[in-house]
């Protein structure tokens, strides 16, 4: 869900380009399949951290069937507290972690 | 765009249609454009992809299902009225079936309460020439034992009366059993306390011991655990108490203690017929495969001892099947059967009521719909909504179930049942009930969530007044209500012969008086009484003690009296020598004494009773009734015939036909057919166990201290046992039908009134209906009679094709019942004639109503709103 709503945060995208944002972004470790995004999705959409995207690139290069997603102000709220929570659980289990190496 | 799509895209999109329909409109499209736009990949990713969108069927499905619930709770918590009169309507149905359910679950499906029960079973004897089956001699017994591969084992088992004294207790009578020593260990039965018999205690010579049952051990040691050890005198015998058995075991047949089974010398003849042998078929074995390696090894055996095994087969089958009379087991399955019908009945009431609140729910769901809801998602919803009412109903139809079955198992506390058949709840019933009420969930919302999925959007939205009612509504609804009044007439007609066929036995003259009568028995050891002379002697002793006793008019001695029981004997008649082939003649025959017929009120109608004379040595009598007359004899008068009673022993002698008496019932008081009966003097054969009657005009019960004075009098260590009233007798006698009876008529009523209801609420639902068209006739100078015939009509035409449905599935009911009928015939036309006049009564008494309230319409108002 956060890799979701960190893909989308740097623009507008469709499925297919979430997936692969994702996966390069975490060095292929994270590598979503379509029916766990989509079920991510609808929940993002359900708690009005996303929104469909009403622009489409030029016609010649897409598919009638994509949907493409839009981070709400809302959302990108969320995001940006999700990461400074995971940035202090990351520094203070760094800190206990130099602690015990230097105690040891 | 692309060309073919690969075998991977077509099946990814293949299994797209697994997803929930709201979900796969939303978001399917663009997954199966993502997956095209990956292109080509290797197994990895189609892996993820297919596992990934497997999760999310499954997560979908169960988000979707708890939408679905939640806003079914929300839909009852809006209409608590609607919810409870269904929610009580289905739990009644439900409950009244898991009640049937547990009782057919208990006498016909579970079997011994040890694992596998499947694999326990009797062997029997068959006699093929009598075409009965019945206990073994001891060496076929070793004979099948030794021949059969079928079997893990096979055990014998002897009933045997147990006289307990010797303890310093009062004198006590025990359903005893003989069973060989390996009867436990192979049916997987630990004792509770103590050991089980060994090997040895069963081999002739043996120290006598005795394995307790519960209800002894509790009674007569107060349930104390240092028992083991004692001694107690049993049939004189001293034995050793080495074992007690867990509360509720009474293997086989309600023993409540046992003993080793050791074959007595007269024991190891061929002929000599006393064991009941059970054996647990070896895992992968069936019953068939064991009847078929039995019976090779019979037909050996008849061969090698012609004289004894002529005409002797085997015959393998499972305890319910031979503990419970075909009649029982009719009985419950017909029981199963109403229960079903008004199940099905209250469905239908249950489904009309859903139709009807659909009007009110039509504009909800064609908003839905308009807003891009899918069909399959309204149904889907309005099926989890009559599921939940189901599931609802099966809670509350539990507790009725709890109910149900404490009654039924209380008004049948006094009658023995074998001591297995427990009525309780298990996984078995559990399963049922789930299906019950799935079954009831969708049985009931079917047709309305189809109805309300069908809505036209437009016509909905644009008029929500005039609803759903099409003429397709309609026409379900009337259907609906057509059914009910068939399975109503069903229900009735069954309830109905069966009530008349039970009412007639019921009833049925006994041919004797039984008023005022208390019985007992006793039952005199061979060891003191080893002659008939000690027996005849004893027996006239006790009668003068016995009509000593305060109030008593009449004290009778038999071995059986009115009402009772009584074994079947061998007769020859003299000048009517038997055919070879024909079956040998087989009468029931009761020794009685000189004041029985007296005592019973029953009067000679040819011929004279018994006199203190007869039955000496050379005054050889008997007295026959009417149908053993009429059987023998036709016409001529049986008078000085004489015939012989037991041929098969020795020092039988011939005996005249002195009297004949009309019909008396004896072991046929649950039968419509009369059995030939040739009663005995007590001088001719004195029995070793006996009946006593008294009669008195005080209450009989406070005769029975009396009793047992007497008979101490005479004998310290003689237990009295049975002792009861006539009449609660012969009660216990008929429990099946007055307990079948009872509940069937129950069943009946309720579903009379259920499509009462049924009938009733779719007619005044209709005429609600149509208040504006009727305000309109009115106003336009209809009569209020035409008004009520109009409501009325719709009610006849249901009821007129209900009827002929009815009454063709009444037929198939009585007809599949015809083995439990006496006295009447399947479509019994009075009975038939009666129902039909009942539910044509009530329908239109139920649509009457309606009808009259329409006629009174008042034409401005109705037109008005």
């Amino acid at each position: 869900m956060f890799h979701v709503l960190v893909a989308l945060a740097d623009g507008d995208m469709h499925g297919y380009a979430v997936i692969k944002d994702v996966s390069t972004r975490t060095g292929g470790l994270v590598v979503l399949g379509t029916g766990t995004l989509y079920g991510i999705v609808k929940r993002l959409l359900a708690e009005g951290l996303v929104v469909e995207s009403k622009r489409r690139p030029a016609a010649a290069i897409d598919d009638e069937r994509r949907r493409y997603y839009r981070l709400t102000p809302f959302g990108r709220e969320v995001v940006t507290a999700e990461t400074a929570r995971l940035e202090a659980m990351v520094a203070a289990a760094r800190s206990t972690l130099t602690l015990r190496k230097e105690s040891a | 765009m692309t060309s073919r799509p690969s075998l991977g895209v077509r099946l990814f999109r293949a299994l797209l249609r697994l997803l929930p329909a709201d979900f796969r409109n939303e978001f399917g499209g663009a997954m199966a454009a993502d997956v095209e736009e990956a292109g080509q990949h290797g197994a990895r990713f189609w892996w993820r992809e297919i596992s990934s969108l497997a999760a999310a069927v499954l997560r979908e499905h169960v988000d979707a299902l708890r939408q679905d619930v939640k806003h079914a709770l929300r839909m009852m918590r809006r209409t608590p009225g609607f919810t409870l009169v269904v929610v009580t309507a289905i739990g009644l149905g439900i409950g009244m079936n898991t009640t049937v359910f547990t009782l057919v679950n208990a006498v016909l499906l579970r079997g011994l309460p040890y694992s596998n029960p499947d694999e326990i079973v009797l062997v029997e004897t068959y006699n093929r020439e009598q075409r009965d089956d019945g206990p073994t001699s001891w060496p076929d017994y070793e004979d099948w034992k030794k021949d059969t591969q079928a079997f893990r084992g096979l055990a014998a088992t002897a009933p045997q009366p147990f006289s307990i004294s010797g303890d310093g207790g009062t004198p006590e009578r025990a359903a005893g059993s003989r069973v060989t020593p390996n009867t436990f260990g192979l049916l997987g039965q630990p004792v509770l306390l103590g050991r089980d018999f060994r090997e040895e205690d069963g081999a002739p010579g043996a120290a006598p011991v005795i394995i307790l049952g519960h209800s002894v051990w509790e009674a007569r040691f107060a349930s104390d655990p240092t028992v083991l050890g004692r001694v107690l005198r049993v049939n004189e015998v001293p034995m050793e108490i080495i074992g007690v058995m867990p509360r509720g075991m009474r293997f086989p047949n309600n023993a409540d203690a046992w003993i080793p089974l050791v074959p007595a010398a007269d024991g190891l003849k061929r002929e000599a017929r006393g064991v009941e042998v059970f054996g647990r078929l070896k895992g992968n074995v069936s019953l068939t495969e064991a009847q078929t390696e039995l019976d090779v090894i019979a037909a050996r055996l008849e061969r090698a001892y012609p004289q004894t095994n002529k005409s002797i087969g085997v015959v393998v089958l499972t305890f319910n099947a031979s503990r419970t009379g075909a009649n029982i087991r009719a009985g419950f399955l017909m029981l199963l059967a109403a229960v079903s019908l008004l199940l099905l009945i209250a469905c239908a009431n249950v489904a009309n009521l859903l139709i009807a609140r659909a009007v009110s729910r039509a504009r909800e769901i064609g908003v839905r719909i308009a807003l891009g809801a899918s069909r399959r998602t309204i149904i889907r919803q309005l099926l989890t909504e009559s599921l939940l009412l189901g599931c609802l109903g099966g809670i509350v139809g539990l507790g009725f179930a709890y109910l149900g079955v404490t009654l039924f198992d209380r008004s049948i506390a006094n009658v023995t049942k074998p001591y297995w058949i427990v009525f309780s709840f298990d996984w078995t019933v559990f399963g049922w009930l789930a299906l019950v009420c799935i079954g009831t969930g969708l049985v009931c919302g079917l047709a309305p969530a189809l109805q309300l999925a069908r809505t036209d959007t437009n016509e909905v939205l644009k008029d929500a007044s005039r609803g759903a009612t099409t003429g397709r509504g309609r026409l379900l609804t009337s259907s609906l209500v057509v059914i009910e009044i068939a399975f109503t007439l069903a229900l009735l007609a069954g309830a109905g012969v069966m009530i008349r066929s039970f009412l007639g036995i019921y009833n049925a003259d006994l041919g004797a008086r039984i008023d005022n009568v208390l019985m007992s028995r006793i039952s005199l050891p061979t060891t003191r009484y080893p002659d008939p002379a000690a027996r005849l002697r004893f027996a006239e002793q006790l009668q003068e003690r016995l009509l000593a006793l305060p109030g008593v008019e009449h004290a009778s001695l038999a071995t059986s009296f009115p009402g009772e029981g009584v074994g079947a004997v061998r007769i020859d008649i003299e000048g009517q020598p038997r055919a070879s082939a024909e079956l040998p003649r087989v009468v029931r025959s009761p020794v009685v004494d000189t004041v029985y017929f007296g005592t019973f009120g029953i009067v000679a109608s040819e011929g004279r009773l018994f006199d203190a004379r007869d039955g000496a040595p050379g005054a050889e009598a008997v007295v026959v009734n009417q149908r053993f007359a009429e059987a023998h004899f036709g016409r001529e008068s049986p008078i000085g015939r004489r015939i012989m009673v037991r041929p098969d022993l020795k020092d039988t002698a011939w005996a005249s036909i002195i009297g004949v008496i009309p019909h008396v019932r004896h072991g046929d008081t649950t039968r419509d057919e009369l059995d030939a009966v040739v009663y005995r003097p007590l001088r001719m054969a004195p029995p070793a166990s006996f009946g006593i009657a008294l009669r008195s005009q005080q209450p009989v019960a406070t005769l029975s201290s009396g009793v047992r004075t007497a008979v101490a009098g005479l004998d310290q260590d003689l237990p009295v046992f049975q002792i009861q009233t006539m009449e609660e007798n012969l009660a216990l006698q008929r429990w099946p039908f007055r307990v079948f009876g009872t509940v069937f008529v129950l069943f009946a009523i309720f579903g009379l009134v259920l499509s009462t209801i049924g009938m009733y609420a779719v007619t005044a639902y209709s005429v609600g209906q149509r208040r504006t068209e009727i305000g309109l006739r009115m106003a336009l100078g209809a009569q209020q009679s035409q008004i009520s015939w109009m409501v009325l009509k719709r009610g006849l035409g249901q009821l007129a094709i209900g009827v002929p449905l009815g009454l063709a599935l009444a037929y198939v009911v009585t007809l599949g019942m015809k083995s439990l009928l006496v006295g009447i015939g399947p479509g019994d036309p009075v009975t038939l004639a009666s129902i039909l006049l009942i539910v044509a009564m009530v329908t239109v008494a139920a649509c009457l109503v309606p009808a009259r309230r329409a006629a009174r319409l008042n034409p401005t108002t109705a037109l008005r709103n």
